[in-house]
């Protein structure tokens, strides 16, 4: 069974090998089990020794693979390539964090119903600060205030095709635009994260936002955005602007109220005022982040509303 | 405490076995020969290319129907393969051609558009399948969302007749429900296999992203108008 695992094409057996890893834990065992079975036969000192002579009666095909130099150099190719397999896991991870990403992940359909709710109506939640767990912060699945990154990435993708309807219904659809539409959303969300940590950097704020928290803060605002373009399909112009300003306000309301945490000071965060330039810098850097949503949101969905 | 007695055990016994210098060591260490019934997957080699083709058409063959009937079977999921998505993909693609969308444009998607949409699409629901704690793997995930394009792929064809007859409101109104019959049954039928593999909490996060992929294709399949 380990042999087959040199043939190439779409049978199942060269995928056996990672069909036996778990889903992301990079553990050598299959390593041992295929070279168990091997090394008896793959003795180093036996080849000065041993010419390969092979047994009568075997198969010709067999003679190749029964061959001890052959298991030798089977047993280090499979090395090879797990090792390589966790040279890449490991640089990989370097730059994108998988197990940070998973916690953005761990959500379940309560939180995701309920967060969707908050972006459209904040008005009455009035809890807002996120809990920890022993310094670190509590998986979204637990927590409706942490920040998540199912809800924008899902919003994204259907911001652009619902962009691809609104286009399709008048007649301007072409599939191209599907991609020009993905992309220029895409770079808009770059350059608005880029620009939030610049101004951070700039007003030596001390917060533990990290970046791909300000990812998904910024990614909210496609829900939003899918609320409005769908309000223009259905209820024309009217509709479109109606359903933008409320979410726009919504969207407001809900950054102000998240970042206010985070940005300001305590004291400045639980309304009580305080006089200096460095917490009068941290609510004007708030109010920007947070009027910055509705533009952008007008800017990404007015071309699509006709 | 056991484990170290036995292992002492084991010293002791090797221990009073000495293998003097001057002892050559000799034996065998070829594999002695398997015989072909442990070992049926290497000699694949010799057999006729007749039974090759036919095993892998007759896996094909057998995951289709696995498909039309979705029952709650691991069979998708244990023998992936990628031939099946390959060839439903190159058929849905090559029926979308020869359409016109709007005047100025000389066709409907062309081939690598759906393609890139199809193999894209599976990609980010694989992604975020996975990210979301799935226990399938990459290529599995490939294999079941590809396969159940199939009944996207018969709503096409009868599309095409459908529209060789006129395309008038009648014919419209019949695309449209045959488009979103096989557009159910393809969510249904990949939801089958795909969620289990996720907690009951978490089910309908993932199967959103397939319903957006099996709506755009719908989407496509039901725009299709042919050239004049």
């Amino acid at each position: 069974m380990d042999y087959s695992a040199t043939h190439s094409g779409f049978r199942q057996q060269p995928a056996m090998r990672l069909r036996s890893l778990p889903a992301d834990a990079p553990d050598p065992s299959p390593l041992f089990e295929d070279t168990s079975r091997v090394r008896p036969g793959a003795q180093p000192g036996g080849y000065s020794a041993q010419p390969a002579v092979p047994p009568a009666g075997a198969y010709p095909g067999q003679t190749i693979l029964s061959d001890p130099m052959s298991n030798l150099a089977m047993a280090y190719g499979s090395s090879l390539a797990s090792q390589g397999k966790e040279m890449v896991d490991k640089n990989l991870d370097r730059f994108i964090p998988i197990s940070k990403l998973k916690y953005y992940f761990a959500v379940d359909t309560v939180y995701v119903g309920k967060k969707l709710g908050l972006l459209v109506f904040p008005y009455l939640h009035e809890n807002w600060e996120v809990s920890y767990q022993q310094d670190t912060p509590v998986a979204p699945r637990f927590d409706v205030n942490a920040p998540d990154l199912y809800i924008p990435f899902m919003g994204f993708i259907t911001y652009v095709l619902v962009a691809g309807l609104a286009l399709g219904t008048q007649n301007r659809f072409s599939p191209e635009l599907l991609g020009v539409q993905a992309s220029s959303a895409f770079v808009w969300l770059i350059m608005e994260v880029l620009a939030v940590l610049l101004s951070l950097y700039l007003v030596t704020v001390n917060t533990d936002l990290t970046t791909v928290d300000l990812l998904a803060f910024s990614g909210y605002k496609y829900v939003g955005m899918i609320v409005g373009v769908i309000g223009g399909l259905l209820f024309g112009r009217l509709g479109y602007h109606l359903s933008l300003l409320w979410c726009c306000a919504a969207i407001v309301v809900f950054m102000i109220r998240t970042l206010r945490l985070k940005l300001l000071s305590e004291a400045a965060a639980e309304g009580r005022l305080v006089r200096g330039a460095r917490n009068q810098l941290r609510m004007y850097l708030t109010m920007s982040i947070a009027a910055a949503q509705p533009l952008f949101m007008y800017w990404l969905t007015y071309h699509l509303v006709r | 405490m056991a484990e170290a007695d036995g292992s002492s055990r084991a010293f002791l016994g090797l221990s009073d076995v000495s293998i003097s210098a001057d002892i050559p060591v000799e034996g065998d260490i070829s594999m002695p020969p398997t015989s072909s019934s442990k070992d049926d997957g290497f000699s694949t080699l010799d057999e006729p290319v007749k039974d090759t083709v036919l095993r892998d058409l007759k896996a094909v063959g057998n995951k289709f129907v696995h498909v039309l009937y979705p029952k709650k079977s691991k069979a998708l999921l244990r023998d992936w393969d990628l031939w099946g998505p390959l060839l439903l993909c190159v058929t849905l693609a090559l029926l979308l051609q020869g359409g016109s969308v709007d005047s100025k444009d000389d066709g409907g998607p062309q081939f690598a558009e759906v393609f890139v949409i199809i193999w894209f699409g599976s990609l980010i629901i694989t992604l975020n399948s996975k990210l979301l704690g799935g226990t399938i793997s990459f290529f599995q995930s490939l294999c079941v969302l590809g396969y159940c394009i199939m009944p996207l792929t018969v709503a096409m064809v009868v599309c095409r007749i459908v529209l060789l007859g006129g395309s008038g409101t009648v014919s419209f109104v019949v695309r449209l429900v045959v488009v979103c019959a096989s557009f159910g049954w393809s969510t249904f039928a990949s939801t089958a296999f795909l969620a289990d593999s996720q907690p009951q909490n978490r089910k309908a996060l993932v199967v959103y992203p397939v319903f957006l992929f099996y709506f755009v294709i719908g989407w496509m399949i039901l725009t299709f108008a042919p050239a004049q």
